[in-house]
């Protein structure tokens, strides 16, 4: 029986096996994430960030070191808040955790940060919101006098006087 | 793409890191005898390192690879570091001849200050001597990307 065989078979039969894996990897893959998101910061000093994080330098090192911090969510949701990105806490197949891994690469681990997220960004422009509109009876709302006719349609030309963001508000 | 003379020539970056174990002539080999001593999660942690780093590019920008100061500092050796079994572990090495060659030499645990084994680095370096001198040699250590 090979390595790899003899390791999967523990892994289906013992759920300490599948936590030591589980452990193991993402020890690795989060301080993998972490130095790469603090060399690609404003902060990409460990003393800089710790200061931005209201933690110890020693604190950043340990966390960069696999295995030396056992994490809480609490840690990694201010760690993400202080890199200025989100997290995703997801329980997934084996094969997907072992995708993620062979396929992640510290030195292309960039994700946007909040200012630049394209989601997130809203540029004010001049016009009318769409709560005034709405309030008008134009767009997604109806007087009654409309209601008993049926949907009203959107006035020529007011949609186009929309961005982006002020629709989705 | 990068052309010269009409040919596709492949950037570094594009490729990675090997690992490789320094082993003696007689068969044995430190790297693999160390690494069976450590516990289930200890591997896993030890090849996930590996598995991340060997992408890396830069050695400096590598998890937790530092270079050692002070004497040992020209023979340029240096340690990854990672937490197991309530130990902070330390595999020593140095980059080899060919590109992109990084010689695992001695894997070891230090607490309180102190090596175990306490002549690990001085162990490093006769190892990393007596591979130049061809004296030893050293063995592939297969990345794990199959599990």
């Amino acid at each position: 029986m090979s390595d790899r065989s003899r390791t999967i078979s523990k892994l289906k039969e013992s759920a300490a096996s599948r936590a030591a894996y589980i452990k193991g990897k993402l020890s690795v893959l989060i301080a993998a994430q972490l130095r790469a998101l603090r060399l690609g910061s404003d902060t990409p000093k460990q003393e800089d960030l710790a200061l931005a994080a209201n933690m110890k330098q020693s604190r950043i090192s340990a966390m960069e070191t696999p295995g030396a911090v056992n994490f809480n969510l609490e840690t990694l949701v201010r760690m993400a808040a202080t890199l200025k990105v989100a997290l995703v806490v997801k329980f997934v197949s084996f094969g997907e955790m072992l995708r993620w891994e062979n396929e992640f690469t510290q030195d292309t681990f960039s994700p946007v940060t909040i200012e630049h997220d394209p989601e997130f960004i809203c540029e004010p422009t001049p016009g009318p919101t769409l709560g005034a509109i709405r309030s008008s009876g134009l767009v997604g709302g109806f007087t009654e006098q409309q209601h008993s006719r049926g949907p009203y349609p959107l006035e020529a030309g007011a949609a186009s006087a929309l961005t982006p963001c002020q629709l989705t508000n | 793409m990068l052309t010269y003379n009409k040919k596709v020539i492949q950037l570094p970056s594009e490729e990675k890191w090997t690992f490789w174990d320094f082993s003696f002539w007689g068969g044995s080999n430190p790297i693999e005898e160390w690494y069976q001593s450590l516990s289930e999660e200890g591997m896993f942690r030890f090849d996930s390192l590996l598995k991340v780093n060997h992408k890396t590019a830069l050695p400096i920008n590598w998890v937790q690879l530092k270079f050692l100061k002070g004497k040992l500092a020209k023979h340029r050796i240096w340690e990854l570091r990672f937490f197991a079994d309530g130990r902070q572990y330390r595999v020593l090495g140095n980059f080899g001849e060919d590109r992109k060659r990084a010689i695992l030499l001695l894997g070891c645990y230090h607490k309180g200050g102190v090596y175990e084994p306490p002549d690990a680095l001085e162990q490093a370096v006769k190892r990393a001597r007596m591979l130049t001198e061809r004296k030893a040699t050293c063995y592939e250590r297969p990345i794990k990307d199959d599990i």
